[in-house]
């Protein structure tokens, strides 16, 4: 069952003095539910732009984007920042925590942001999730107390606190060392297989994007394979 | 979206830059004691000097229209020179005498009215006074001395003698402090008042006032009919009457009313010193408004203070706005930060200018009043002039955070985070 589609998205940024650069000609592509998606690609191939678009948090130039059957790129600013908070979670290369709260406050503030969840509800399960990340005696760490590798989950269990359709994670690996790439990239999969939930990964590394379940290769602002 | 939330991430942001919040917040509080002292100073001023005439002008005078005409006497002979020769009557010259005929009547209509407490006639008549050893021009008033003190209450500002011995006493004056320094005369001593017309009068002083006033300091108060005889008035014939009303805040309306009953001239208190308070209006307005720059200069302060946060937190607020955020949101929580800083400032700056004007309060002011009532600065403080004071800071904050917090909401997520990553 598909959840995610692209249907020719192209991408251009306004270049100041000369014609507009087309990061991403007329992309397609789709994601089944429950798929563990890496997309690959040089540097500059565009890739990371690609996986923004298909996150809700900026418009294509043109083409469509179907998250669930809702056209993304239909969506006025306001409409995409709700669908962001109810239905996408985002991991960050460099984990960006707010750093003047504590590693439960930041699992917390998706939850509190979309006004859903009560705070006693959203404490209790931003526990849970840190549980599940292996962080469960970190909850009260402020962002600088924790290393790398553990800002790293906490920021996964941010992403996964409103229950998402769609995790992105954008090189959620490319600031850790071998050990913690390897943690990460477990505790990705194991949420992929035990909790079905869908995955894109934007990644140049192949060791990561070998254990993906399919590869989505960028090259050009066009995609490969 | 709860407001918890929203604050709990204003407080962060703000303690995050600790020295330069704390500054900008003094900066904010700075300006408000200031404005709140400069206001207690201004008003307090203002008040002491409206208590002076409230308590010893009245609240309202009527006058008759267009009228008689008789010239003030004047003094011919240079001051200095031996004897005196005095013009007691130009009849040629045209003056603006303005008699009310037939006083009881009026007195009648008016005392119809409700909110006055007294009505009290008066005859005006320039008069030279002459003593043993001095001559001088001096403003007359014909009082009913029980009636007059209760509108002026000036048997309270007797210095030497007393009130009641002028009251009970028609060949008796009443003499204000400047006047009897001026014709070098006491209580007990004789005073001769000649009018325009050349009648004499002969009296003895009964009492010597000093009201702060000095209209009414230089003035000798005579028996209502010694006035009347010396300006050849007939006895229903009054220059005026002076009123006093129960309640200050009524006195308009009293007088239009008193006017459309009367069809005379009507003059309240503060028509009367219009110019005063006009002068000390500006003068007050003109100080408020170079304090209120000091606060405007603040509100660069805390611009400030939320540009190096917005430009400090791009990531974060990228962050926020990818988990959820809407422009609107991080607009809110901008504002926030910039009234989280006026409040801050506002709250200090009351208390700071409440200490500081009661302090201010016990300074010696070194007055000019012999009756010691205003030993200290007068510091006026009401609660409004605090709530305007920190609402205008609020204000100037609120503001002044408003372009900042409209470039975080403009941020797009997107380049922040294309800059971070590749």
């Amino acid at each position: 069952m598909t959840l995610l589609e692209a249907r020719g998205v192209t991408k251009e940024l306004a270049v100041a003095g000369a014609p507009p650069a087309r990061i991403l000609d007329g992309v397609s592509l789709s994601v089944r539910r429950g798929e563990f998606v890496a997309i690959t690609g040089p540097s500059g191939s565009g890739k990371s732009t690609l996986l923004y678009l298909l996150g809700g948090l900026d418009h294509p130039t043109s083409g469509e984007i179907l998250l669930d059957g809702r056209n993304l790129a239909a969506m006025d600013d306001d409409a995409l920042t709700r669908l962001r908070n109810e239905a996408i979670g985002f991991v960050y290369q460099f984990h960006f925590l707010l750093p003047e709260f504590t590693a439960l406050e930041n699992v917390m503030m998706p939850m509190l942001a979309g006004g859903r969840v009560p705070r006693r509800e959203a404490e209790a399960r931003a526990r849970d999730l840190l549980g599940e990340v292996g962080l469960g005696d970190r909850t009260s760490h402020l962002p600088r107390q924790l290393s790398g590798g553990q800002q790293q989950r906490v920021s996964i269990a941010r992403a996964l606190a409103n229950k998402p359709l769609l995790l992105c994670a954008d090189e959620p690996t490319g600031n850790l060392d071998t050990a913690n790439t390897e943690r990460v990239v477990e505790l990705l999969l194991t949420l992929n297989r035990t909790m079905d939930q869908t995955v894109l990964i934007v990644t140049h590394e192949g060791g990561v994007a070998g254990k993906a379940g399919r590869e989505i290769r960028v090259v050009d602002g066009k995609v490969a394979s | 979206m709860s407001v918890r939330m929203l604050l709990g991430l204003a407080w962060r942001h703000l303690s995050g830059q600790r020295r330069q919040s704390l500054l900008t917040m003094a900066g904010v509080a700075l300006g408000v004691m200031v404005l709140l002292v400069i206001s207690a100073l201004m008003n307090g001023l203002l008040v002491s000097f409206r208590d002076t005439i409230v308590e010893a002008a009245p609240h309202l005078v009527i006058t008759g229209r267009e009228g008689g005409n008789r010239a003030a006497p004047r003094m011919l002979l240079p001051e200095g020179l031996p004897g005196t020769v005095v013009q007691l009557a130009d009849r040629g010259e045209p003056s603006g005498r303005t008699d009310i005929a037939h006083h009881p009547q009026v007195v009648e209509t008016v005392s119809r009215l409700e909110g006055l407490s007294v009505v009290s006639p008066y005859v005006a008549a320039q008069v030279i006074g002459a003593t043993a050893a001095e001559t001088a021009p001096v403003f007359a008033r014909g009082v009913s001395p029980m009636l007059a003190d209760r509108v002026v209450g000036l048997s309270r500002r007797i210095r030497k003698g007393s009130w009641s011995a002028f009251a009970a006493d028609p060949g008796t004056v009443a003499l204000g402090s400047e006047a009897a320094k001026t014709l070098d005369v006491g209580p007990g001593e004789r005073l001769r008042l000649i009018a325009s017309g050349g009648q004499l009068f002969d009296g003895r002083v009964a009492a010597v006032f000093t009201t702060g006033i000095k209209a009414l300091d230089e003035q000798a108060f005579i028996h209502l009919k010694i006035a009347q005889r010396l300006e050849e008035l007939p006895a229903d014939h009054v220059t005026g009457l002076e009123l006093r009303a129960d309640r200050l805040d009524r006195v308009d309306a009293l007088r239009s009313a008193l006017e459309a009953r009367t069809g005379l001239v009507v003059e309240t208190w503060e028509q009367t010193n219009a110019s005063i308070f006009t002068l000390f209006r500006i003068i007050g307005t003109i100080t408020r408004m170079l304090v209120v720059f000091t606060i405007l200069v603040a509100g660069f302060g805390v611009a400030n203070v939320l540009v190096t946060v917005v430009l400090g937190k791009q990531k974060d607020i990228s962050l926020l706005r990818s988990i959820g955020f809407t422009r609107e949101r991080i607009m809110r929580l901008f504002l926030l930060e910039g009234l989280l800083l006026g409040v801050g400032g506002a709250l200090a700056g009351a208390l700071l200018g409440y200490v500081a004007c009661t302090l201010m309060g016990f300074i010696p002011a070194g007055g000019d009043n012999e009756f010691g009532d205003q030993k200290t600065l007068v510091m006026a403080q009401d609660a409004a002039t605090y709530a305007w004071t920190m609402l205008l800071a609020l204000g100037v904050c609120l503001v002044a955070s408003v372009g900042p917090a409209r470039r975080a909401a403009g941020l797009a997520p997107v380049e922040v985070l294309r800059g971070e990553t590749t």
